[in-house]
């Protein structure tokens, strides 16, 4: 497996993810410039210009037509997804952390840290793919206070199926759910004791994982919020995700960035880890990073994954024909 | 009247009584502080001491005739009152035997304070009053109690016997496995490993966590047998476990304590404190009962003058190998205690005229040590036979530095590297005296090495041994060497004479000779394999990049060359089939470097990497020490058979392996069944929600039907060229 290097970030990559179709690859990184390229051939189709600050998440509609950016100069930008031309600007109070569409693309949720005096806030836009953009209003639906209590910060943010809850990661390791409609949490799960880096669905929205700082992820049911497997790993992980067609997960991680330099590159942990879903046993590694690995997507058909690091390069990976027909290593029919 | 107090009045006049005309003329003025409820009225009388705790009787006192009473009486006071102050208001009681006109030989002290009646229970108890008489002094409570006891004797009936767990039952493990035991995080877990599979996890103190209560929360130790697992717990003691289901086997309280150490045939215990005032900060205890034996402190008076805070040596005991002494080193002496009873062996120490080391023999009662130079006497190494205290041999050396002993496994060599200085003592060279000590006379050769010797090892069981060498003391890379204290004749020496006798090809010959030298490895330490004939050098430390070489000495090849970053620590199982390398941290201290390479790998001893395992804090690994049952003779007739017990054992493992397997897949089958069921009912869920999710979309975007699917074709002409086939004129 050769995978395509892809340089065109000057800084560390925060977030990679494929568009619902899988052709186009969007990724975010400090450098304040939100790229697009092409999934199947690794080149730059195009830049998004005009964040002042680092890009901490991304998301691209269903029709590929509008993408989300969040960033740390205190703004949510829209851009269009063909022309690169920025849609719409939709202030916040504080550093943007994360974005996310709701099912539907109708409208869509943002987490913005504290600065100041102003508190963390989840706010929900309204943004109709049948009206013109320039009629968005900048003023959110719903605001839902983060207060300040313990500290706690929030890390993600997904929307559950069909627009039913809110999935808001934290710091401490808690998962909240939100309910969109009226703000009140309708439930909390604590899979870890460190910081969740990420939270991603599968296809369906019926599984989600989480990634975390204590070394491991862990995969839930989605309607039932039921813990089902962990996946343990040597290092912080920072991101993972389901495999679409087959029963693997991939984990992104590595050591903390401040402790790079004490050790070698060959002891970094950059290493793209594949575990069996069920199973939870690892049977796979991908090398190639400088850096711990920041973000981490497999195209929806499963036949190629990307991963962004922090040394700011992302690789592209094709997977092998011998990955694809690899059969699980438990025969199906008892012998 | 009504007759009631003023509660303002109760506490300073409590006992007395008011007179009728003051509470009359005061009432008005008081009323608002007095209440109206009736008081309890009781009196603060003192209480009644109904017990005789500040009374003990004295016994076994000369009996004296009436005349002596008197004097008897003021001998005793001055003795008691030395511990206590006597209470006069008693009077001390000696009472006479009317019959005798004796007196009956005790007396009754009464002290003002009970605590000083025990001091003197305790201290002047077994106290030698005459030549004839030793005191015994017990609480008076006491003897009131021995009133009660019937005259008829009972014998009292033994508990009920209950057996002792089968310390020995992980030698019979039907695969032959090895256990090691880790200290990882806030677990401790013992595994078993077999080279052929994942090491299996054998005890990890579930019945303690069940209780709330971690079964080791700070270092562990395994007894020098196998037997026992032993626990430190912090301020407390040590634990140890042993048996199948690893059950709590024996309690050793020890303050602070910091290290344990069991004798070789693991019938005493050593835990040792770091407390550098301690009277007891080394404790000898026996295994088996849990008795204290005897308490040490950590170095005999006067012999360690270190600064505080300085690095201090261990404390100075050894065992003797098969647990009849423990040796302790002082100032110029050793004292050779014997077990079980740690008495000083014929109650004198073993004077030495100057001692910087002693060794045991691993396998005799002999003592081997080396005294530095002193004035115009040179530096010795000296073997002495125990308890005969026959010096077996002395070997003077001059312009000594240092000198680093080391036994051979079975005791039948002994090796010192001596460091030593020309008499200007500007340059430092190395010289080797081996001894022979198995040998009639002991002989003793010599070998000299020009370089730095950083490292010398014997072969276990065997008769070499191999050193890491290298130009000066700072050279990054070294070289190794490998000698043989025996000589193999071969065939073109044949029948050349030697010390006039006549040699023939294959003779061994008792002579040191070079078998091999490894040039330019990187290389710190070296780790003989347990079954011999195979080496690993590894260079370990912070510096150095944890490069392992794995050597065959008999074939004189290297097996592999490895590697694992930043390990600390290597160490073999006791089959010598596998070996372990771990990168460990301190137990105290927060913050370690590498924390990042916590963790051991186990290889074969091919050097074939086996088995990975990363852990975010690691703190030990220790290989289950296993005994030696098979004598030499025994070893070599199953050397020699090998190709029998290899079929079986093949047999047994594939077996083995086959039924694992089926176990394995049997579980993941299920495993996988289960999840793949919640999916479909998960499938099924998120098909019922169709009519919603087009609702929301607009459209159904699971619908294939939804989509146009064209078929692009597309050519791309890479390159053309255009070539001229044939030319025409």
């Amino acid at each position: 497996m050769r995978p395509i290097l892809l340089k065109g970030h000057e800084r560390s990559i925060t977030y990679v993810s494929y568009n619902y179709d899988g052709d186009l690859l969007f990724t975010a990184s400090k450098d304040n410039v939100p790229t697009v390229w092409s999934a199947t051939t690794g080149e730059r189709l195009g830049t998004y210009n005009g964040h002042q600050g680092a890009v901490w998440d991304c998301d691209c509609d269903k029709a590929s037509v509008r993408v989300l950016t969040a960033s740390a100069d205190a703004t949510c930008k829209m851009w269009e997804v063909e022309t690169g031309q920025e849609l719409k600007s939709f202030p916040h109070r504080g550093p943007v952390r994360g974005v996310a569409w709701s099912d539907g693309s109708h409208m869509f949720a943002t987490i913005s840290d504290p600065f100041m005096d102003n508190d963390a806030l989840i706010s929900i836009y309204a943004a109709p793919a049948d009206a013109a953009p320039d009629s968005y209003s900048v003023t959110p639906i719903l605001e839902i206070e983060l207060p300040r209590e313990n500290a706690v910060k929030a890390t993600n943010i997904a929307w559950g199926n069909l627009n039913k809850a809110l999935f808001v990661t934290f710091d401490d390791g808690s998962i909240r759910l939100y309910n969109p409609k009226t703000g009140d949490i309708t439930d909390t799960v604590v899979p870890h004791q460190k910081k969740i880096n990420r939270i991603a669905f599968n296809q369906n929205k019926t599984l989600f994982i989480t990634s975390s700082a204590d070394f491991t992820s862990k995969l839930y049911d989605a309607y039932t919020l039921q813990h089902l497997k962990t996946y343990k790993t040597d290092r912080p992980v920072n991101d993972a995700c389901i495999h679409p067609t087959k029963e693997h997960i991939l984990l992104g991680g590595g050591q903390e960035a401040m402790s790079v330099t004490t050790t070698s590159g060959k002891a970094g942990k950059f290493e793209t880890k594949f575990f069996h879903l069920v199973y939870e046993s690892e049977f796979g590694i991908v090398k190639g990073h400088f850096g711990p690995i920041n973000a981490i997507a497999v195209s929806p058909d499963g036949r190629s994954y990307a991963s962004g690091a922090e040394d700011g390069y992302i690789r592209l990976h094709f997977f092998d024909e011998d990955y694809i027909n690899m059969k699980d290593p438990v025969p199906e029919e008892e012998e | 009247f009504d007759f009631f107090f003023p509660s303002l009045l109760i506490g300073r006049h409590s006992l007395s009584p008011l007179p009728f005309q003051y509470m009359t003329n005061m009432s008005d003025p008081l009323e608002e502080y007095m209440s109206d409820t009736e008081l309890e009225y009781t009196v603060n009388k003192p209480k009644l001491n109904e017990t005789f705790s500040n009374t003990v009787v004295l016994s076994n006192l000369p009996k004296v005739p009436a005349s002596k009473v008197e004097k008897l009486t003021s001998v005793l006071k001055k003795l008691a009152s030395k511990v206590g102050v006597i209470d006069d208001e008693v009077p001390f009681l000696m009472p006479l035997n009317e019959a005798e006109g004796k007196s009956h030989g005790f007396a009754f002290i009464t002290y003002k304070e009970s605590s000083d009646a025990s001091r003197c229970a305790e201290a002047l108890n077994s106290y030698q009053f005459d030549k004839s008489h030793k005191l015994s002094v017990v609480p008076y409570d006491k003897v009131r109690g021995f009133s009660k006891v019937s005259d008829t004797y009972v014998s009292p009936t033994p508990p009920p016997y209950k057996p002792q767990p089968d310390t020995n039952a992980w030698m019979r493990d039907p695969g032959q496995r090895d256990a090691f035991c880790i200290r990882q995080g806030h677990e401790t877990e013992v595994h078993w490993a077999d080279g052929l599979r994942d090491p299996v996890l054998d005890y990890d103190g579930k019945r303690e966590k069940e209780q709330g209560i971690q079964w080791c929360s700070y270092k562990m130790e395994w007894s020098s047998k196998g037997s026992y697992l032993a626990t430190i717990v912090p301020s407390k003691g040590v634990i140890i476990w042993g048996g199948k289901d690893y059950e709590k086997l024996g309690r050793f309280g020890h303050a602070d304590v910091e290290h344990v150490s069991f004798s070789p045939c693991e019938g005493f215990l050593m835990t040792t404190s770091n407390k550098i005032d301690a009277k007891d900060a080394v404790k000898i205890h026996d295994v088996k009962t849990g008795k204290l034996i005897r308490a040490f402190p950590l170095y005999p008076a006067d012999s360690f003058k270190g600064e505080p805070g300085e690095e201090r040596p261990p404390p100075p005991f050894l065992w003797s190998y098969n647990d009849e002494y423990i040796a302790r080193m002082g100032e110029g002496l050793i004292s050779i205690y014997e077990l079980p009873s740690m008495k000083l062996l014929d109650k004198k120490s073993l004077l030495t005229d100057g001692i910087s080391e002693f060794q045991w023999s691993p396998a005799d009662n002999i003592l081997a040590y080396w005294a530095p130079e002193k004035g115009n006497s040179p530096a010795q190494v000296n073997l002495i036979e125990v308890p005969s205290r026959k010096r077996l041999r002395q070997k003077n050396l001059f312009q000594v530095s240092k000198v680093n002993m080391s036994w051979q496994d079975e005791g039948r060599f002994l090796g010192c590297k001596v460091l030593r200085h020309t008499k200007t003592k500007k340059t430092v060279y190395n010289n080797f005296e081996l001894f022979r000590v198995h040998e009639e006379g002991i002989p003793v050769e010599m070998l000299d090495v020009k370089d730095a010797v950083f490292n010398f090892r014997w072969e276990p069981r065997g008769t070499r041994f191999a050193m890491v060498h290298a130009e000066n003391k700072s050279a990054t890379r070294a070289n190794v060497s490998f000698y043989d204290m025996s000589k193999v004749v071969k065939k073109e020496e044949a029948g050349t004479k030697k010390k006039g006798k006549k040699i023939i090809e294959g003779q061994v010959l008792p002579e040191l000779n070079l078998v091999t030298t490894l040039n330019d490895r990187q290389c710190s330490s070296l780790f003989w394999s347990p079954a011999g004939s195979v080496i690993v050098m590894a260079s370990l430390g912070d510096s150095s990049s944890g490069s392992l070489e794995f050597f065959d000495v008999d074939q004189c090849e290297t097996l592999a060359v490895r590697e694992h970053y930043r390990a600390t620590d290597v160490s073999w199982d006791p089959s010598g089939r596998m070996m372990a390398t771990s990168v460990t941290q301190p137990l105290t201290g927060s913050f370690y470097k590498f924390q990042m390479d916590n963790g051991y790998m186990l290889w074969s001893f091919q050097g074939k990497q086996l088995y990975q395992q990363a852990y975010e804090n690691f703190f030990q690994f220790k290989w289950r020490p296993r005994p030696t049952l098979l004598s030499r003779e025994k070893r070599e007739e199953v050397v020699s058979n090998l190709k029998k017990y290899e079929r079986e054992f093949d047999k047994a493992d594939k077996e083995r392996a086959r039924a694992l397997y089926k176990e394995e897949t049997r579980e993941k089958r299920q495993l996988r069944k289960a999840f793949r069921d919640r999916m479909a009912d998960l499938r099924a869920i998120y098909k019922d929600e169709r009519k919603e999710r087009v609702e929301l979309n607009g459209y159904d975007s699971d619908d294939d039907n939804n989509y146009v699917v064209k078929t692009f074709e597309t050519e791309n002409i890479l390159d053309t060229k255009d070539t001229i086939i044939e030319s025409w004129p």
